[in-house]
């Protein structure tokens, strides 16, 4: 009986240390771990500060204008966002310009700065960024065909995110 | 007679005596012995919960959510928050194992993720598609399932714009 019961210790080490070695594996059951992410961006806007103008032109007879009229004062266009982001700015390539008396229009062709070609938004993550454009443009008048009055247009400038 | 032959017949007269008194020698039953072996559960990874692009809003407050089941997001809320063009997904798992077995699927309720560069922290509430499933096909062979998770969080004018990004762990077991 001796033998035996040291033979029932022995087997029953062996099957502890079985199951010991076995726990780790636990093929029940399987887990996996999964990333959870989000981007919170600054809330975009545009802001204008300023308007195209042009210098008055002076309507005199027998005298001719120059054909070209660069504007006096340009506009400043200022894109909030999310500091480094790129966004799509479009600037309208030209506009009209109409007397809202007699209807005559102008074509005015628009030129934006160098911040147009690379638009960035200025700032860090996490902190709003601000992409400054300035926009002007010129004014082409054949000779002897202005019309007195008082010329206005609109100019559209849409931003995106990329 | 010798001393030993009486020994011997009286040893043999109790065995004579108490023979008779054994209704059987021996008895037996039968008894089964079964054991299922089952291929081991698995679960893969596929995808992971992407929110995508939020722009958080000016005032109030917007939750964005992703479906458990489409991986559609939706944005709802008083907030003026936007949806930016970007990659998002639900997170989706695939499980393998035994054919017709069926399983459990532990989701913690909430994952938290935090700003990159930063301590600021955003808590999304984790939705499953289902709490158990089944494998596809029979036990004897290898079967598949798949699930998905989804989630929501709140944006709000105050949060720190930024990356956040955390993890969450998500177990099956045999039932």
């Amino acid at each position: 009986m001796a033998y035996l019961r040291t033979l029932s210790v022995v087997a029953g080490s062996a099957l502890a240390l079985a199951c010991a070695a076995a726990l780790p594996a636990r093929a029940e059951s399987a887990s996996t771990d999964a990333a959870a992410h989000a981007d919170v961006s600054e809330r975009g806007g545009i802001q204008t500060t300023g308007q195209v103008i042009f210098q008055d032109i002076a309507v005199v007879p027998n005298v001719t204008i120059a054909p070209s009229i660069d504007s006096t004062s340009n506009s400043q266009i200022v894109v909030l966002g999310q500091g480094g982001d790129a966004v799509s700015l479009a600037v309208p390539d030209a506009i009209d310009m109409i007397n809202s008396n007699s209807g005559r229009t102008y074509l005015v062709v628009t030129n934006a700065d160098g911040s147009y070609a690379l638009p960035i938004l200025q700032g860090t993550l996490s902190s709003e960024g601000l992409l400054s454009v300035t926009v002007g443009g010129s004014l082409q008048i054949a000779a002897g065909t202005l019309e007195p009055g008082q010329y206005r247009g609109v100019m559209i400038v849409v931003a995106n995110y990329n | 007679m010798s001393r030993f032959l009486k020994t011997a017949l009286a040893i043999a007269a109790v065995s004579a005596i108490a023979a008779p008194a054994m209704a059987q020698t021996s008895a037996t039953q039968s008894t089964t012995a079964s054991a299922t072996i089952v291929q081991p559960i698995t679960l893969t990874k596929n995808s992971d919960l992407a929110f995508g692009t939020v722009v958080k809003p000016t005032s109030g407050t917007n939750t964005i959510t992703i479906n458990e089941t489409s991986g559609s997001r939706t944005l709802t809320g008083a907030g003026d928050a936007a949806l930016a063009t970007s990659t998002s997904s639900r997170a989706a798992f695939s499980v393998g194992g035994e054919g017709g077995q069926t399983f459990s699927i532990t989701v913690p309720s909430t994952a938290t993720m935090t700003r990159s560069g930063g301590s600021e922290t955003l808590t999304a509430n984790l939705v499953k598609t289902a709490a158990s499933g089944t494998l596809s096909g029979s036990i004897g062979s290898a079967g598949t399932a798949s699930f998905g998770v989804g989630g929501n969080f709140d944006v709000s004018s105050t949060t720190v714009s930024g990356a956040y990004s955390g993890s969450f762990n998500t177990v099956v077991a045999y039932n």
